[in-house]
């Protein structure tokens, strides 16, 4: 995470690039959001100067809870070097002049941040499909109806086929949860290690997908819960490693091949924790002492 | 976009709509895959003048011109439960000098029409509303396929660690087994 400074945007723009029409639907779709938590709220989503796919919704809804004061982090894959975090995050220097370091506001793709977010943070999810029911029935004119009736059993159904064929629930990222004994949301291809920090969690939690038009919300200390067995209990995972950098034992690992005979090793996927780690002295397996 | 989509709607879907996956869904509907036979009854093309309306001003200005391409097909019905039979019509206007993809406009909106003519539905794709509608925007299309190139390494670590998971278990059970 490196301190950019807050740059006055390109008067070309408005205020972090939508214009303030566009921001006050937005605001009003993730009211309705935080109103019914885990709810998918249909929005007017807009086209942005970057392919559907690539963070559109989450660069929205980002775009509509900015104000100046505010310091932007973009992750991607947990990372800040990341291209498509890089690119997002350039995107809102030029456009709203906003400073990148001790976040307020987080736009993130496939990861929650190892350090616990806190009181007043937001944390913004690039989200491909909002849908937990979609790869079981395709159709969106059923799906929402079966939102409706809170009718969850194919999901269930699909939970205890994993475990009679594998032994176990063979979900490990994107896995569904149950928001306050209501809704079945998608959290975002997040890995299942992450799912146990969406519940309770003290900042507010905003989930966009631009190219499928819908905006969910997970207000702060809301309850959530991956859906699971009572004799099948819900797991995380993670490789069995500490980290090869900063030595956690804790912290969700990417594996780093590193030659042609087998060599790899194994590294936190959240750069800035990491980071933060061997700066306070702790060195892992193939660290070197800052 | 908001389904079950009235014509409206399905013409305007269509109208964006990526040229190849238009022509193939129609192509499939000469080919037997929720056939209607189609004439053509029209087929044009022409420069149309763009009015915009101001309501400060109270009139419409003219801000460019665009060329257009019209089909307007006439296919055979022999009649439904519900319809005497009749010839019905499909439509298709694009943007630009394209007859191709006006033809294959008309076919896939009169193919899309089986509902509203009491026709029956067959199982063929194109006949399937939200599977044509969602499916034809290809700026959509596009990124989300190109966002694949996107690094994928937290989600597919998770897979390749229940994969492990799973084989290794998989080899417990086939050395009890032996």
């Amino acid at each position: 995470m490196s301190d950019l400074g807050s740059r006055p945007c390109a008067d070309a723009y408005n205020f972090a690039y939508l214009d303030e029409q566009t921001k006050r639907r937005i605001r009003r779709a993730i009211l309705k959001g935080i109103a019914v938590p885990g709810y998918q709220v249909p929005f007017a989503s807009r086209e942005m100067p970057m392919p559907y796919g690539w963070g559109t919704g989450g660069v929205q809804v980002t775009a509509a809870c900015l104000v100046p004061e505010d310091r932007l982090k973009v992750i991607d894959q947990g990372a800040d070097d990341t291209t498509n975090a890089v690119s997002i995050r350039r995107f809102f220097q030029r456009t709203a002049g906003v400073a990148t370091t001790e976040a307020t506001v987080i736009q993130t793709r496939h990861r929650i941040p190892e350090t616990p977010l806190t009181d007043g943070q937001i944390l913004v999810y690039q989200v491909p499909i909002p849908e937990p029911l979609r790869f079981l029935e395709p159709r969106e004119t059923e799906t929402r109806k079966m939102h409706e009736l809170e009718e969850y059993g194919l999901m269930h159904v699909k939970l205890y086929e994993d475990i009679a064929r594998h032994g176990q629930i063979a979900t490990s990222y994107a896995y569904p949860v149950k928001v306050e004994g209501r809704y079945v949301m998608d959290p975002s291809p997040i890995p299942k290690f992450d799912n146990p920090k969406l519940s309770g969690n003290p900042a507010i939690q905003l989930f966009g997908a631009g190219r499928e038009q819908r905006i969910y919300a997970l207000p702060p200390w809301t309850e959530t819960v991956s859906l699971d067995f009572d004799d099948h209990p819900f797991r995380t995972s993670k490789a069995p490693h500490d980290c090869d950098l900063c030595g956690a034992p804790n912290s969700y690992l990417d594996e780093v091949i590193t030659d042609d005979a087998s060599g790899r090793m194994f590294v936190c996927s959240d750069t800035d924790f990491c980071t933060g780690r061997r700066a306070g002295g702790h060195i892992g397996r193939l660290g070197e002492a800052a | 976009m908001e389904l079950p989509a009235d014509r409206t709607l399905r013409l305007q879907a269509l109208a964006r709509g990526d040229e190849g996956f238009v022509l193939s869904m129609a192509y499939s509907t000469q080919r037997g895959y929720g056939r209607t036979h189609a004439f053509v009854g029209e087929l044009r093309i022409g420069m149309v003048e763009v009015e915009v309306d101001i309501p400060e001003l109270g009139f419409a200005v003219e801000i460019g011109e665009i060329e257009l391409t019209e089909c307007e097909t006439v296919n055979q019905f022999k009649g439904s439960k519900t319809e005497p039979p009749q010839f019905t019509r499909g439509y298709g206007l694009v943007l630009g000098q394209s007859e191709r993809k006006a033809i294959a406009m008309s076919l896939v909106d009169r193919a899309l029409r089986w509902q509203e003519l009491g026709e029956d539905f067959t199982g063929a794709p194109v006949q399937d509303e939200e599977f044509v509608l969602m499916h034809c925007d290809n700026i959509q299309a596009t990124g989300f396929l190109e966002h694949i190139k996107l690094p994928h390494y937290v989600d597919f670590q998770a897979e390749l660690e229940l994969v492990r998971k799973l084989r290794a278990e998989a080899q417990v059970m086939r050395e009890a087994a032996e």
